[in-house]
């Protein structure tokens, strides 16, 4: 390749991004409205690979049933059965005595309060059991509709992911919905069972204002059981990759 | 500056760029006034607000895009032919055209030895740094 410099090839530069836009700006225009549910679709796929770099076998389920297409869902309303998620298991050898363990792992599905069963939280990303119960209760959609949701004991864990710069306030708000969620990683950081799970994740975009945003998550890190990844949009593999698995804290 | 990138982009999009494009085009202006003899070195500052604008795009248009590329390309390699989302759908040729253009894009950053480490930057004075560091690597390899 013929390595150009911007300082002194500006007007190739601007040349080149003007172009750009000229041949591709319609076909990004028409995905333009979508944008921050790719970035979710982004995160989505992160925890798909962290799992699939564990040992995990992959496979989507609930595909439409017409088009055959995995039909993502946009929002926390609209029945589960109606789109689709993706199933990770994975087979240990108890003393030739082989024994599966299969996770769903679903997005924008409400999670039940461990605090309150009234309550109800829909994270971006959520690793559960196959366990989603529906309850038509007139107190939530006017009794319009059925609720459904996932029991809290069927939660395993969850991530949220955010397209900005992160603020302290937003990271530290973050642990509210750990401690609504699974309070009890709170209390008793890096206990593990087998398979491990990657432990409740806030993923932002933005790397974060420098020594304050890194000793929050460093700080946050050590006292719970939580993975705070900032700077995802330059460094994503931090989530997924083999090679600093250590660092993913897991539960 | 900015405003060539955006120009049809959704309203709200839109807004999102400008407002980070002020913000930022004003905390650059208000640090070269109070240390211009530390940013001495900043000939054109003109070209530091189109790499800015630049970069406000790439993270906010085109790498969303490309995750979402990478999330159909594996759906398709466990054997599902699309994704739709919402009222899009994510099939193979629009894939293929969506694809095209995130390389082609990369393909121009990486020309001009600019890459997403270079636009990931909180602080504008982080920013001015990965400026500085190009520049001095162009000095000595071209």
């Amino acid at each position: 390749m013929n390595y150009k410099s911007p300082f002194k090839d500006k007007n190739l530069l601007i040349w080149e991004i003007n172009n750009f836009l000229e041949k591709y700006g319609s076909t990004l225009i028409k995905h333009a409205s979508k944008i921050s549910t790719y970035f979710e679709i982004s995160c989505y796929n992160y925890i798909i690979k962290y799992y699939e770099n564990s040992g995990f076998t992959v496979q989507a389920k609930n595909l439409d049933k017409k088009t055959q297409s995995f039909k993502y869902k946009l929002g926390p309303l609209g029945y589960p059965h109606n789109f689709s998620y993706f199933i990770v298991s994975k087979t240990y050898h108890y003393r030739k005595n082989p024994r599966t363990f299969q996770y769903e792992i679903r997005h924008n599905i409400p999670v039940q309060s461990k605090h309150d069963s009234n309550i109800f939280i829909t994270p971006d990303i959520v690793i559960c059991q196959n366990n989603i119960v529906s309850q038509t209760d007139s107190r939530y959609y006017q009794g319009m509709r059925k609720f459904y949701f996932i029991p809290n004991e069927s939660l395993i864990s969850f991530a949220e992911a955010k397209h900005y710069n992160p603020s302290p306030e937003m990271i530290i708000n973050f642990i509210g919905i750990v401690n609504e969620l699974m309070p009890s990683l709170l209390e008793n950081p890096n206990t593990h069972s087998r398979p491990a799970h990657i432990a409740p994740s806030l993923m932002v975009s933005g790397k974060g204002g420098g020594y304050h945003t890194y000793i929050i998550k460093r700080s946050l890190q050590s006292r719970y059981s939580v993975n705070i990844f900032l700077g995802v949009f330059s460094s994503p593999a931090q989530i997924y990759s083999k090679y600093r698995r250590g660092a993913v804290i897991t539960i | 500056m900015v405003l060539g990138f955006i120009k049809n982009l959704p309203f709200e999009l839109q807004n999102q760029i400008i407002s980070e494009y002020n913000l930022r085009v004003r905390e650059l202006e208000y640090l070269l006034e109070r240390k211009p003899d530390k940013y001495q070195w900043l000939e054109d500052i003109e070209l530091v607000k189109y790499l800015l604008s630049l970069g406000i795009f790439y993270r906010r248009v085109i790498n969303p895009i490309s995750g979402s590329v990478e999330f159909t390309n594996r759906v398709n390699r466990l054997g599902v032919p699309n994704v739709s989302v919402g009222s899009i759908k994510l099939t193979p040729e629009n894939l293929k055209e969506l694809s095209t253009a995130v390389q082609e894009f990369e393909r121009i950053l990486y020309r001009f030895g600019l890459s997403a480490r270079f636009f990931d930057f909180d602080r504008i004075e982080e920013f001015l740094q990965n400026i500085k560091e190009l520049k001095e690597k162009d000095k000595y390899e071209l």
